[in-house]
């Protein structure tokens, strides 16, 4: 009994270290691409290289003056926000449906909402070119905003259903007890109590639009393109460094969304 | 309490009627024809196991519910077809129900914002209605800063601050622990009384039911099976259901045995009889019919033995501070219980053979 408890924790210990040896080496693996592209973006050749030979920031300026590029971020964004406007409102309302208002349509609803998670984007994106190209609005503003919304929707309905099924439903029957009506109930208590899953939702639907190269490649025409397609058109016919200056601070943007979206959901009674 | 807090908090309760309640869901009837009329100012408990229909017809009065058939009036008014924040009706909930994102001050302010009071008169009676259930100088705490009891405390307050004729408690102190529980039975009576408010309150505890209400209506399958005092529901059961339910009680089996205009109640497995007085449903009844008597521990007396009453062998005493549980085996098998003064158990020892007495007139038999 005494010798086998050493030899157990030896083991035990062993199997540890290859544990955490190949959780490392998997990590590496992930992050290490991602890495890679910040030296290069500072790097001063006209090509992509790496490792740098001296640091620059060069190509950040370049990006910063290239009116194409900053044509591009500035569309990312006002179809990112408003995507995130549209889809936090109607994936909100359909959350409140699925899970308050249909006693038995709530799974069905529920379904239909999420399809678009299922459904590889390839796919979605063909439908959604031929569709839109029918009634006019492919490669508009517009038509970005509605086909990023249906890919970003069920993310906002599933994590503001999630927050209003752990919501005492008692606490709105109380709203309206006091003298509030049932839309007033949900707009003063339910809405400002699952705050920080609104913001989450949010923050999803946001970088689903931004991060989108799918179905912008379909759907964009030559002069209007999101960032995600620009940076593709870049590595097709001229790679140079403002691509990596793109992707890292993609990642650091993305990254610093992400981690807003975190600290919400760990801090949701603060 | 100032004079001015309690002029900001006064109550006009107004009788509430329900009539001709009833409420399906699928096959099972929740509600079963049910008629209850409540007085104004009255504190009435609706008492029952889980699934009895009680917290349907609370759920139903606040609007929270549609009623099937059935009308529900305040003060006269039929408020069936109201929503439920048009009904002016004050809520307590058993988990608190309070708003998490809202200050103690806030939330009782929230009626009085949904009524368009503001400024100092809703200032002056959120204060009136924290110093109301004593707690002055909360207002600006956060509820998660709170215990359970001051939680409910507040959700008290605001379900009092705009004056509703009617308050709903829906086993309201179902989360506290025992002594708070008690606590809070005679602060929410105090209140009751103090404010002369119409409370109608939803509990499975019979306890509670018995202490706090001025008439409890016993529940079960939907249907009420007495509506009456406390003291008549412990005293004079309508039924099995309500004698098994509310309080500790003997059910004696055996038949009914003429004797000339009077009765006669024979304990089975025995040729033991006891004298009935005072009962309900005589009309009903033939010789030699199947029945129960229920009789209270706290009426059955232990003592020599007679010839041709009641009798038993003691198979334990259970002291309990000032009384004593004695558990005696009848001659059918079944056990009865009496709970004697420690004094009149002196002589009383286990394996002793006893009889049995009560008062005739404070029992009730059902016909089985």
């Amino acid at each position: 009994m005494a010798a086998s408890v050493p030899s157990r924790q030896r083991s035990v210990s062993l199997g540890r270290l290859l544990l955490v040896f190949f959780a490392g080496l998997v990590l590496v693996f992930l992050a290490l691409p991602t890495i890679v592209v910040v030296p290069v973006s500072l790097s001063p050749t006209e090509y992509l290289s790496f490792p740098p030979e001296s640091l620059t920031l060069r190509w950040y300026g370049e990006f910063l003056t290239d009116e194409k590029w900053v044509r591009a971020t500035l569309l990312s964004l006002r179809i990112g926000l408003s995507v995130t406007l549209l889809t936090t409102i109607v994936g909100t309302m359909a959350a409140l449906a699925i899970v308050r208002g249909l006693r038995g349509g709530g799974p069905l609803v529920n379904a239909l909402v999420t399809a678009p998670l299922v459904i590889p984007t390839i796919v979605y994106a063909i439908a959604i070119l031929l569709f839109f190209s029918k009634i006019g609005v492919s490669g508009s503003f517009w038509g970005f905003v509605f086909a990023h919304s249906a890919l970003a929707v069920p993310y906002v309905v599933l994590i503001v259903s999630a927050a209003l099924y752990r919501f005492d439903a008692s606490t709105e029957l109380a709203a309206q007890s006091l003298g509030a009506s049932r839309v007033q109930a949900i707009w003063h208590v339910t809405l400002p109590a699952i705050r920080p899953a609104l913001a989450t939702g949010a923050i999803f639907a946001f970088l689903t639009s931004f991060d989108d190269a799918t179905v912008s490649f379909f759907l964009a025409n030559l002069n209007d393109v999101t960032l995600p397609r620009k940076m593709f058109e870049n590595l097709q016919f001229f790679v140079s460094p403002v691509l990596a200056v793109v992707a890292t601070l993609l990642t650091l943007f993305t990254l610093a969304l992400f981690g807003a979206a975190q600290w919400l959901r760990t801090n949701r009674n603060g | 309490m100032n004079p001015k807090a309690r002029e900001l908090v006064s109550i006009h309760g107004k009788p509430v009627a329900v009539r001709g309640l009833t409420k399906a869901y699928g096959a099972v009837k929740a509600v079963d024809d049910v008629t209850l009329e409540v007085n104004a100012g009255e504190f009435v408990a609706l008492l029952g196991p889980s699934g009895s229909g009680k917290t349907t017809i609370l759920m139903t009065i606040a609007g929270f519910e549609t009623p099937d058939i059935g009308t529900i009036e305040v003060g006269g008014r039929d408020i069936t077809a109201l929503p439920a924040g048009k009904r002016e009706i004050g809520m307590v909930f058993q988990r608190y129900a309070l708003f998490p994102h809202m200050t103690v001050a806030e939330n009782i302010a929230f009626p009085l914002k949904m009524r368009k009071i503001g400024g100092r008169d809703a200032a002056a009676q959120v204060e009136a209605a924290l110093a109301m259930v004593r707690l002055e100088g909360y207002g600006g705490r956060r509820i998660g800063q709170l215990s359970g009891g001051q939680q409910q405390r507040v959700a008290l307050a605001r379900a009092m601050v705009y004056q509703p004729p009617l308050l709903l408690m829906d086993e309201p102190l179902g989360a506290l622990d025992k002594n708070l529980r008690e606590e809070m039975q005679l602060e929410i009576k105090r209140l009751q009384k103090k404010l002369g408010a119409t409370v109608v309150y939803v509990t499975h505890d019979q306890g509670e039911a018995l202490t706090m209400a001025n008439r409890i209506a016993v529940m079960s399958d939907g249907r009420i099976q007495q509506f009456a005092t406390p003291m008549e529901i412990y005293d004079r059961p309508a039924n099995l259901f309500v004698a098994g339910f509310v309080g500790e009680t003997n059910l004696i089996d055996g038949e009914l045995a003429r004797d000339g205009a009077a009765w006669r109640f024979r304990l089975a497995g025995s040729a033991d009889t006891v004298a009935l007085e005072g009962q309900d449903a005589v009309d009903g009844w033939r010789d030699g019919m199947r029945a129960k008597l229920m009789v209270r521990p706290e009426l059955v007396r232990v003592g020599p033995i007679r010839d041709g009453a009641p009798s038993g062998l003691v198979e334990e005493l259970i002291y309990s501070g000032g009384t004593v549980v004695c558990m005696v085996r009848l001659p059918s098998g079944a056990m009865a219980t009496a709970r004697i003064a420690a004094a009149d158990a002196a002589g009383v020892t286990v394996g002793d053979t006893v009889g049995l007495e009560w008062p005739a007139d404070r029992v009730r038999v059902f016909a089985a």
